[in-house]
């Protein structure tokens, strides 16, 4: 049974069978052959009650507060204040990538969306300032991956729902993770650069009065990010409420701007909406895949196998964590995501782990696989905005920051307290 | 607003030959446009509602109640009546890491199989939902909170977007079968293939 849902499921997928259907196909499948009641007439009120769920209600704001901040004109003056502050270090704009990166992710829910934003405001500065193209390049690509690490991400959401583990929990858990990440990648650019002080272009001196005046600039994002992240952690607003107060807080920021209109209103709207159907789409089938599995008893029959196998849990983890690396480096992010979280939480909570804290270390291993090739969607995004030169450069340059992404995992196999420190204080 | 033409769309589809099954396909695409700005139109109010339900609550301890169940119902209505857009703009997530391992040749096939499965499983939902709807019309069912709304208003607009969700996939799916009959790849490729890299950075940013 394992053997055939496996076979099934890479079949529709390395079809290019869309996700929402391999899911729901697989479903289908598995329930004509395995069981003998109709379970696919649960699928209309497991619809239904997925498409009205409060807490996803938070999926389509997240969205739209990113596609509305990405029209309102805060990346480029929020990048050249982040230079200010951070372009004195050994790698000069380099620790602005991922700084404004890591500030853009906590606004925005999309890898890509930052990955691409950001690039196209940095990329330009490569030749002109004499920094070493590849490594640089790679500075944009891995400051793309924090948005599913960094609070608020839809990605904890999705989690959360699946596993059926508390979100405001996840979050606080991925706090001081996904900043660490962020001082890690900081660290690496640092440390190549003093290996190789070539590499690091041109540094930037600025003045304390040039960065104190440049801090207005990176006002609305920290606004923006304390109203929604600040208002789930003072315990003022659940996740979907937050995410209203900030879809309500991006559009006046718009209208401060200038930019509010009813022409990029409407492109925000189509933005979200178009990614909104698509996960809700794969969610329910993901929905319906997951009550199959259960009632088949499949999820409890890998479970039994996996700790069958006699490994102690450590081993195990070491195994999963190496099995989620390789599949990373060919499944998109979401719908690994969405297939494997409802698989393997089950028998990572039966080994004894913390299922808030699995869901940060498979955050990681999630955007670890956003920058592995050969299918890294941010290696492309990056790639296609530089326009022109071998896509291997790209490759390489993230390489480093691969590295860094498996000292990370290793800092939350040794010291799971990174994740669940804060949401003792609280919970 | 007129037709297709004016579509903001960078990836359009070309016309060639006007006739009832593209003023159909036009017709359909306009449509599925509309309701997604009304879906979007749906979530901005309810963000609104939402924002307002917070601040009366922390502020001056009133409640408003059932500012939740009423932007759930609106959240479904809303994902629904967008699941055709983002059908036309091939906007449901493949994964094409093998495609390359595949024949070119085959790759037209391989994309309509994708687009059937899609609508296939699409209308199982709503043969499903078909009966859920009419027990809830039958039975005057209402939500189990204090707002007891009859369940009958926002499952039928629910539907209804599922249904049409199904018939732009068959439409669609119509349209790339005459397309490659005439031997247009790229009119194809532009209505049911694979998103490109570049088609997908164009969407994720401005």
């Amino acid at each position: 049974m394992l053997i055939k849902t496996l076979l099934i499921l890479l079949a529709l997928i390395g079809l290019a069978v869309p996700i929402a259907a391999s899911l729901g196909w697989l479903g289908l499948i598995l329930q004509w052959t395995d069981s003998p009641m109709p379970l696919h007439r649960a699928i209309s009120d497991m619809a239904w009650q997925t498409s009205t769920d409060f807490l996803l209600v938070a999926i389509p704001m997240f969205v739209m507060m990113g596609e509305i901040l990405l029209r309102a004109g805060i990346t480029e003056r929020m990048y050249d204040g982040i230079v200010k502050w951070l372009g004195w270090l050994p790698g000069g704009l380099m620790h602005s990538n991922i700084g404004s990166s890591a500030l853009f992710a906590a606004t925005s829910g999309s890898s890509v969306a930052t990955a691409a934003t950001i690039g196209t405001v940095a990329v330009p500065q490569i030749k002109k300032r004499g920094y070493n193209e590849s490594l640089f390049l790679g500075t944009v690509a891995a400051g793309g991956t924090l948005g599913i690490l960094i609070p608020p991400s839809i990605n904890l959401i999705l989690y959360g729902l699946l596993t059926n583990t508390s979100v405001p929990e996840l979050y606080l858990a991925g706090f001081l993770p996904g900043f660490l990440l962020a001082l890690l990648f900081m660290a690496t650019v640092v440390v190549a650069c003093m290996i190789k002080p070539e590499w690091g272009g041109e540094q930037l001196r600025h003045t304390w009065g040039e960065r104190l005046r440049a801090l207005p600039a990176l006002i609305p994002p920290l606004g923006i990010f304390m109203v929604v992240v600040g208002s789930i952690y003072a315990g003022l607003a659940t996740p979907t409420e937050a995410a209203a107060l900030g879809v309500v807080a991006s559009m006046v920021l718009a209208t401060m701007n200038g930019k509010m209109s009813i022409d990029m209103m409407r492109q925000a709207i189509e933005g979200t909406m178009r990614t909104t159907a698509m996960i809700m789409l794969i969610i329910i089938a993901a929905v319906f895949l997951n009550f199959v599995l259960s009632i088949i008893g499949l999820t409890q029959a890998l479970t039994d196998f996996v700790t069958g196998l006699g490994w102690s849990p450590m081993q195990t983890m070491l195994m999963i964590v190496a099995v989620l690396i390789l599949i990373g480096c060919f499944m998109e992010t979401l719908s690994m995501l969405l297939t494997m979280a409802p698989l393997i939480t089950p028998i990572v909570v039966a080994l004894g782990f913390d299922p808030v804290w699995f869901g940060i270390l498979l955050m990681v291993l999630l955007e670890t696989a956003l920058i592995t090739p050969p299918i890294g969607i941010n290696l492309y995004v990056v790639q296609g905005i530089r326009k022109g030169g071998p896509m291997i450069d790209v490759i390489r340059g993230a390489l480093p920051f691969v590295i860094t992404m498996f000292v990370m995992l290793a800092l939350l196999l040794i010291f799971p307290q990174l994740a669940l420190w804060l949401p003792s204080l609280v919970y | 607003m007129g037709g297709a033409d004016v579509l903001p769309s960078p990836h359009r589809y070309s016309l060639r030959f006007p006739d009832m099954l593209d003023k159909l396909f036009n017709g359909t695409r306009t449509l599925s446009l509309w309701m997604t700005w009304l879906a979007g139109t749906l979530i901005v109010l309810s963000a609104f509602l939402v924002t307002l339900e917070v601040f009366l609550r922390k502020a001056f301890n009133i409640s408003l109640g059932g500012a939740d169940e009423i932007s759930g119902y609106a959240f479904g209505v809303a994902t629904a009546l967008a699941l055709s857009y983002a059908l036309f703009e091939r906007g449901h997530i493949r994964v094409d890491a093998l495609l390359g391992a595949i024949p070119k040749v085959l790759h037209p096939f391989i994309n309509l199989l994708g687009l059937l499965m899609l609508s296939g499983f699409a209308l199982v939902v709503v043969v499903m939902v078909w009966s859920m709807v009419g027990d809830t019309l039958d039975n005057g069912s209402r939500s189990i909170t204090p707002m007891r709304v009859p369940l009958a208003i926002p499952q039928i607009p629910w539907l209804l977007g599922w249904i049409f969700f199904v018939f732009s996939g068959v439409l669609i799916a119509l349209v790339a079968i005459r397309q490659y009959v005439r031997g247009d790849e790229a009119g194809v490729q532009n209505l049911i293939g694979v998103k490109s890299l570049d088609e997908q950075i164009e969407d994720e940013t401005v």
